[in-house]
This record gives C-alpha cells, structure tokens and sequence, in this order.
C-alpha cells in the first residue's frame, strides 16, 4: 500500500511485469500452436499429395532416360471396349486437346483436353461402321484435321464446322501430312508432295529408291515458322530438310537403312551403325518450341533431338519399357508449344503419353503457368490469389500508414 | 489529463501497441504474438483454401486414368459396380488386385472378404489366395505372405487332386486336368520367393525358384534373380552359372554384363 497523497509507482511497475510475463507466456502457447499447427498442416498436405499423385509404376526422368512423364490418355470411358488401342497417330489442336484416331472396331477421332479428361469422339459413330485407316494425322493453324490415309490413297479434311473433305492427292501411298497457313505438305512411300489449301500439288519431291533424293516411306513430316520441310525418310533411315519450293538444304543419314538389311548380308537390320543418331526406324517428326526437330523412332523407343541448321543430333530421350514415362513401340508424335509438351502414341502400350523433354522451349513462364492449369497445381490457385490479396493489402496499409505519419508530422511542425 | 506513465511493457508493443490499447492486458498486446497468431491463421486459411481449390477444380477426382494401374482400377471398378452379381470371381480379384497395385490396402481387404462372402471364391483358381499374399507383400508382413500363399498352394494342390481323382473316375476332363496347377500357383512361388528375400532367407527364396524354373527354363529375368540371390547366399559359383544361363537369351544386357563382369566373367 501507498500512503495517501503520494502516487503509486509501483502499479505501473506491477502492470509492466504483468505484461511482460503474459507474453513470454504467449510466445510460448502461440509456438506450441504453430509448431503443432504446421505438423497438422504438413500431415494434412502430405495426405493430399498422395491423394492426388497418380499411382502405378511411373518411370523417374533418369530412368527414363531424360523424359519427364506428366500423364497417360488410355481411353475415353471405362469400359474395356473402351479404351485406345494401339494408337498410332496423334495430333494436338490450338486449343490444347488431343486428338487420337481410333482404327480398330468403330472408327472415330476421340478428343481429349489437356487435362486427359475424354470430351468428344467425331467422324464416326457407333454402328455406322465408316472406315478410317489414318497413317497421319495433323491440325493446321486453323484448326482444319488432317487426316491422310494411306490404303484409301486420299486426304480428308475436318473443318471446326463438322464439314468433311475428300482431297484426292495423287500421290501413291500416302504415309503422312503436316499444314501450315497456306499450304499442305503429304508425306508418301516415294517422297512428299507441297499442295495447295486445295489439294493442288504445288511440287513433288522425290523417287522411289535408296539413292540421295529418293525415299522409301515418308513417315514424318514437320515444318518450321520459315516454312521450310522436314521430311523423315523411314526406311533408308534419313532426314532431309527442303526450302519452301522443295529444293533439299541438308540431308544426313540417322541409322543403317532397314531396307536394305537383307544387302548388308544379313537377317535383321544391323543394329551397329556409325551414324551419331543410330535410329533404326525413325518417324513421325515436330518442331518444338526451341525451334529443333524432334523425331520419334518405334524401334528405337526413343524421342531424338536434330538440329534445325544443320541435322546434327543434339540429345535422344526415352528408354524401352511399359512403365510410365518409358515406350513400347512409339509412332506418333505432337507437340503443344502451349504448355511445351509432347505427345506420345505408344502404339504397344496402347496409350498416348503426355512427356516432356529438356530444353524444348526458349519460354518457361507462361508453359509453365498453362501447364499449371491442366494438373493438380490448380488446387493451389485459391491460397495464392488469398496470399496476392493479403501482399496487396499489406502493401496498401503500409503506405496508408506512412501518409498518415507524414500528416502528423507536418501538422506538428506547423503546431511549433 | 496527465500523460500515463510509460510502462515497460511498451518495450515489446512499440508504437503500435500503444496505438491499439484495446488489447490491453491480453497475450496479444505482444507483436510478435500477435503476428505469430495471423501467421497461424494464414496457414489455416491457406490450407482449408487448398482443400476447396481441390474440390472445386476436381482434383481429388481426376477426370480419368492417367497410369495403367489407374486405368485397370477403372475397369476392374467399372465391371463390379455395373453388375456385381454376375461379376465372375476373375472379376474380383481383378478388382482386389488393381486395389493393391494403387495402394489402396484397407479396400483392396474389404473386397476380398466382400467377395469371399458373396461365394465369388474360385478354388481351381486361388485368385483371392494369390492377391491376399500381393496384399501383404505390398503391406511388408513377409510372414503372413508366406502363410497366405501356403494356404493357397496347398488348396490348389488338393484342387488338381480332386480333379484327377474325378478324371480317373469319369474320364471327363478339365481345364485344371489340361493345365496342371497353373500360372496362379507360379506366380505364388514367385511372391513367396519375394517375401523369403525380404526375409533374408536366401536359401528357401532360391528354393521357391528352383521350383519355378523347372517349369519355366527360359525366364531370363528369374534366372538372374536367382543368381541375385546365391550371390546373397554366398554361392558365387551358383550366381555364375545363373548369370551365364541368362546371358544365353540376353546378349549384351548391360545389366547384366556388368553382373558377369563382377565375377570374373563376361555376356558376349
């Protein structure tokens, strides 16, 4: 007690003590919650991770051999009549989704997002019983399908409007089609025809035959933003690059040509070969967003790398297996400079496998953000736009604050 | 009014804890308590913002199978639930065992038992027998693995007996008749020589291949394993010879090039 008359100066000094040894006790209550609260938190999130990884037997990117697996597409419901069944050709539109053909039973074109999610089958329907033998399929700037088909001799067109176009290309055995804006380019067992929108050859590249300048079999067929053809030479296991009036730029040998296995003496194709590529059948082929030529090879099980200028190999990827992320038999192949992503038909896996490689794009943000979208990444757009809400308002108070200050100090200097 | 005092409690709150007294006396009154405190909230929030995200983007159902486990978990699921009264016990224990390939241990029993139940037991097959071992092999309980598919051998056995006391009798064949004790009951042997490694019973993992190989003299990838697993036990002569039987139908396997290589030999 004070005597009367005299102020408490040991209220003050209670109160501080008070004070202090209230928040020394909520330091350590509001630890004890935050450590117990992130460990909830982490066991909460680990669950939800395993929640959401896929389960199976996927492949690391070491394993496979440099290719990073994001998803497989194994059908368009859950039935087993329905699921893909060695697809063969693959194209990816602008929109992002993926477009397989379906040879086997009811011919169609199932559509996929790029999600995997199943959202349409087309050109056929159930029982109608239409016949669709696609070699090569490809959707051109406008959104057009091509489809060429090999034993029918012809080239059809699917308009975003659902109208359908016969194309007679007069071309023997047509194996495969790229488009661009303003023209066609069909692949073929003796070389690759430049058509018009039409369907008019423009020019005929090639023979028949082993010899440079001759082909057997164009299975792939990519054309870069100068317009300029790549052109995939199966069988004599060559790539040749073509300006755009067809005039050949470069042609390297990628293997031991499989056509002439039984010249070489012996009864397969030798697999030893001197060529830095050592394909054995290379085919479908795309321009990736760093501006290379990625080629496919089926019994090669892998995805190589060519440089534009000049046709030296810069890396191959990929590995032989039926884990996810690895190959059995690959022949088609897309790419989506969107979310800088391959798409892989795994004709033996009966799936088409959406991969990855290194180096493939000159952006990273924005196919990183789009890619993003399509995965499980999603579920954390709310707690960022909450945390950008909170930055923002954070940033607002601060500054709301230092005005403040500044009025109240300039108030006092004119008070003085 | 006089100023108040400064108190000592003013050290922690700084200004803005004499600007808010609201606080008062409380733990909050604190800065560092208190942004501990919104830190803690913020986690909360974000994470409960993660789940809605989740739910509302359909993340925790994925809008179809992205792996081959994923796609045979469907269509085994799919099969049961369109009609699960005359779904075969194939079916079931397809569905049991895409179950366990994805990890999902607890339903992958609970189908079992469902089926089991329901009569869907097919004893020429062993089907539940078999995924029952899968299921604790996956669940790393070694000897109630071996226990499982002991049962299941031994019924299978008994099973083909049966049988071939029925075919003497009637001489009506069966499948069990034409096809002996079956794939199921090797691949039993090869899970129990699965669960004998982790066990590090070497000797009776060998034992389970040995068995095996008689039936099949060509698996490559069982006789490396088998070499795998005398070198464990000490038998390099053994390995040796398993190796070098594999290098016969695989030709310039890296893997095991470098298997032989470590024994002295080589795979030409």
């Amino acid at each position: 007690m004070t005597e009367p008359g005299y102020p408490d100066t040991t209220q003050p000094a209670a109160a501080s003590k008070q004070t202090s040894v209230r928040s020394q006790r909520g330091r350590k209550i509001m630890t004890v919650l935050l450590v117990f609260l992130s460990l909830l938190l982490c066991s909460g999130s680990y669950l939800l991770l395993r929640f959401v990884q896929p389960s199976g037997e996927i492949a690391t990117a070491e394993e496979a051999e440099g290719i990073e697996w994001v998803r497989s597409i194994y059908g368009w419901g859950d039935g087993p009549g329905e699921q893909l069944q060695q697809p063969a050709s693959v194209a990816i539109a602008r929109d992002g989704s993926i477009l397989v053909p379906q040879v086997t039973g009811n011919a169609q074109i199932h559509r996929f997002g790029s999600d995997g999610a199943y959202r349409e089958s087309f050109f056929g329907s159930e029982g109608e019983g239409r016949a669709l033998f696609p070699t090569g399929i490809a959707v051109g700037p406008d959104d057009h399908i091509y489809i060429v088909q090999s034993t029918q001799e012809n080239l059809l067109r699917l308009s975003p409007d659902g109208t359908e176009t016969l194309l007679k290309v007069d071309i023997e055995q047509p194996t495969s089609v790229v488009a661009s804006e303003d023209r066609i380019v069909v692949g073929a067992k003796a070389g690759f025809a430049i058509l018009d929108m039409d369907g008019s050859p423009i020019n005929v590249v090639g023979t028949a035959g082993f010899e440079e300048g001759q082909f057997d079999t164009v299975s792939g067929l990519a054309l870069d933003e100068g317009g300029n053809i790549y052109a995939v030479d199966t069988y004599n296991n060559r790539i040749s690059k073509y300006d755009p009036d067809g005039n050949r730029i470069w042609i390297v040998r990628t293997g031991n040509p499989a056509n002439q296995a039984a010249n070489q003496g012996a009864g397969s194709i030798k697999v030893e070969t001197d060529a830095p590529a050592a394909l054995q059948t290379p085919g479908a082929a795309v321009i990736d967003g760093a501006g290379r030529l990625v080629v496919v090879d089926m019994l090669d099980f892998s995805l190589t790398v060519f440089d534009t200028d000049n046709g030296d190999v810069i890396a191959k990827y990929g590995t032989y297996g039926t884990d996810e992320g690895t190959f059995l038999y690959p022949a088609g192949l897309a790419y989506d400079p969107e979310r800088d992503w391959f798409a892989v038909g795994d004709l033996g896996n009966n799936r088409v496998q959406i991969v990855r490689l290194p180096g493939s794009s000159d952006s990273v943000l924005i196919p990183t953000a789009r890619r993003a979208l399509t995965g499980s990444l999603r579920a954390l757009f709310l707690p960022l736009l909450l945390l950008g809400t909170a930055l923002i308002y954070w940033v607002y108070a601060r500054m709301r604050d230092r005005r403040a200050g500044r009025i109240e100090g300039r108030s006092a200097l004119r008070g003085h | 009014m006089s100023e108040p005092l400064p108190r000592e409690g003013e050290q922690l709150g700084a200004r803005e804890g004499a600007e808010r007294p609201a606080r008062g006396n409380s733990m909050f009154a604190d800065p560092l308590v208190r942004t501990m405190g919104w830190a803690g909230a913020f986690m909360l929030v974000a994470f409960l913002a993660t789940i809605v995200g989740a739910l509302f983007f359909g993340i925790l159902d994925p809008p179809a199978p992205r792996t081959a486990v994923e796609r045979d978990l469907a269509i085994a699921a799919s099969k049961i639930e369109s009609n699960e009264a005359s779904a075969t016990s194939e079916d079931w224990y397809d569905y049991a065992d895409a179950l366990v390939a994805s990890g999902r241990y607890s339903k992958a029993d609970r189908v079992i038992q469902a089926a089991r139940s329901g009569g869907f037991e097919d004893p020429a097959k062993q089907y539940f027998g078999l995924v029952e071992t899968r299921l604790a092999i996956a669940r790393g309980d070694f000897e109630l693995a071996l226990k499982e598919s002991e049962t299941a051998m031994k019924a299978l056995e008994s099973q083909l007996r049966v049988e071939e006391e029925a075919y003497e009798a009637t001489k009506r064949p069966s499948v069990m008749i034409a096809e002996g004790l079956g794939e199921n009951y090797q691949t039993l042997q090869l899970l129990r020589a699965e669960a004998f490694e982790a066990l590090e019973r070497y000797g009776e993992a060998v034992g389970e291949l040995d068995a095996y190989l008689e039936k099949n003299t060509r698996a490559a990838d069982i006789l490396v394993w088998r070499g795998d697993l005398k070198l464990a036990d000490g038998d390099r002569e053994g390995a040796l010879a398993d190796y070098t039987s594999a290098s016969t139908y695989m030709p310039g396997d890296e893997d095991l090039a470098e298997k032989l290589e470590n024994l002295g030999a080589s795979n030409d």
